[in-house]
């Protein structure tokens, strides 16, 4: 019974979370850009592109790597907001006061946030069927559907890791900024990480993105396989960002209060 | 005469001493830099891969150049609607100097800055990717400049009209990615569908950008001059348009009292 009032306190808390970033996104229209916006004018570049060097065969690989990248702005802008937004409001200070988990309403946020760049992927893919006339054969919807779950939970944790270092600074937007091209070229969403120098490729392997990448890709031809290894190491890539985030959370937390510093970051 | 040069000139340096605090060395080395090389390398391999080596050169020259869309476009722009919020805007419109002086000038730090971006990006990394540069290269950075100054006249437009509408992100961020889409930076404009090639062509960098791949190149150098023209008409029609939103904007705002009411 304790147990169960327990989880309906975490569960609370995080549906507040949702509710506040839903709230906040509708709001403010720079979202819009990173969950709209962007994806369409990435995916006209990258159409064009390709179409224009004659490799039409990878056009594919170009609309699904055109939507990864604009679930991964989408997702880390947001979720990169939510405390510079807190921090602005001087909301952070109280929310960390409270005996609430801020790492459950941050989770909440994160949710909300990466739930919305889905949104990215479907104008992809819709724009790339009906306006650019791209043909895309998805051989087993059900495995592409699985691998778009395992992509949201995984950035859903990932991001609530990275606004729990955030809550050490206030160049969060800057730092993002800068991570956002290392991460699509380490992840090869575009092309395949062959292109790479030889040192570059182990690190591929180390973004969520790739596998992603390769799991969206295999799900469209088929391979049950290569979506099965995905998704396996995408839920093992989750487990390591979740404890990840528990331990920053609680040890950056225990330290601003024992500091009095979290507003001097 | 010597009045407006001296407000010219203090904007220019009240501008370069902005962006010094704003993105101080060690932050442009630590981010700015990164971002900016990533960004080019991206597009270069995804260039190598689609079409081997020509297709790798056109995509890091276009990439370096157009990298200074950022600074001359989105940092403007969110620059005057931050002078907007802050209240310095409508102290300067309430000067008696001709407000339109100071605000042609506000951006030569943000200029410098891209034409620095775009400099380290084709004189850094095209020889680290093995793509050598003819002598005439060198001749690239007076229209380095040029391009930041048109770039400069698109963003003058678009921060007059987001003195009105809040939505000077989006629109920055959208219009840079609408160059890098339609102004012929990883792809020549001719790849795009007739209709869309006239768009590519109206937009700032757009000639500039064959100017300086025919510099590098070494290739089709009788064109240099009637692209150069023509960026500079381009340009100059942008910065026209640009001070006269400005000045409408300025005008009615103050006849209405409604300078800083944004929709």
């Amino acid at each position: 019974m304790k147990s169960f009032r327990q989880l309906s306190l975490f569960l609370n808390v995080m549906w507040a979370g949702f509710i506040a970033q839903v709230k906040e996104i509708v709001r403010y229209n720079s979202y819009i850009f990173s969950a709209l916006l962007f994806p369409f004018l990435n995916l006209s570049l990258m159409v064009f592109y390709f179409r224009y060097s004659g490799q039409e065969q990878f056009l594919s690989f170009a609309v699904v790597g055109s939507g990864l990248m604009g679930i991964w702005l989408a997702a880390t802008f947001i979720t990169v907001y939510i405390l510079q937004i807190e921090r602005w409001a001087a909301t952070l200070e109280l929310l960390i006061a409270t005996p609430s988990s801020l790492q459950l309403w941050i989770l909440g946020r994160s949710a909300a946030s990466t739930l919305l760049s889905l949104v990215s992927l479907a104008i992809t893919l819709m724009s790339a069927r009906f306006l650019f006339g791209v043909q895309l054969v998805i051989q087993e919807p059900m495995l592409f559907l699985s691998m778009v779950l395992g992509v949201t939970i995984t950035l859903i944790l990932l991001g609530t890791l990275i606004s729990s270092l955030f809550v050490l600074t206030r160049s969060a937007e800057v730092i993002v900024n800068a991570l956002l091209y290392p991460v699509y070229l380490l992840s090869g969403v575009v092309f395949p990480i062959v292109v790479l120098p030889g040192w570059l490729q182990p690190f591929s392997l180390l973004m969520p993105l790739y596998w992603a990448s390769l799991g969206l890709q295999a799900a469209m031809a088929g391979g049950w396989e290569t979506v099965g290894e995905s998704l396996l190491i995408l839920s093992i890539m989750s487990a390591i960002f979740a404890w990840a985030a528990t331990w920053c959370f609680r040890t950056i937390e225990q330290r601003v209060r024992k500091d009095a510093s979290l507003a001097l970051a | 005469m010597y009045t407006s040069l001296s407000i010219i000139a203090t904007s220019i340096r009240s501008g370069i001493k902005d962006v010094r605090v704003a993105i101080p060395f060690r932050l442009f080395i630590s981010t700015t830099l990164p971002r900016l090389l990533t960004q080019i390398l991206f597009f270069a391999l995804l260039g190598q891969f689609l079409g081997g080596k020509s297709f790798l050169l056109y995509a890091v020259v276009g990439n370096a150049v157009a990298s200074m869309a950022g600074p001359a476009i989105a940092a403007i722009t969110q620059d005057f609607s931050r002078a907007l919020r802050s209240g310095t805007l409508a102290l300067l419109v309430a000067t008696p100097t001709n407000a339109l002086l100071p605000i042609s000038a506000w951006g030569t730090g943000q200029l410098l800055m891209g034409v620095i971006q775009s400099f380290i990006g084709l004189f850094l990394l095209a020889p680290l990717l093995g793509i050598h540069l003819e002598p005439s290269a060198l001749l690239v950075i007076p229209l380095l400049l040029l391009s930041a100054l048109s770039l400069y006249g698109l963003g003058l437009v678009l921060a007059a009209i987001s003195l009105r509408i809040r939505a000077s992100v989006l629109a920055s961020n959208g219009l840079i990615f609408l160059i890098y889409t339609l102004a012929g930076v990883n792809y020549p404009i001719v790849a795009l569908p007739v209709l869309v090639q006239y768009i590519g062509y109206s937009l700032p960098l757009s000639h500039a950008l064959l100017a300086i791949r025919a510099l590098i190149t070494g290739n089709d150098m009788s064109h240099v001059p009637l692209y150069l023209l023509q960026e500079c008409g381009i340009g100059l029609c942008y910065w026209l348009a640009g001070l006269a939103l400005f000045h409408w904007q300025i005008r009615s705002g103050r006849r209405q009292g409604t300078l800083d009411f944004q929709f």
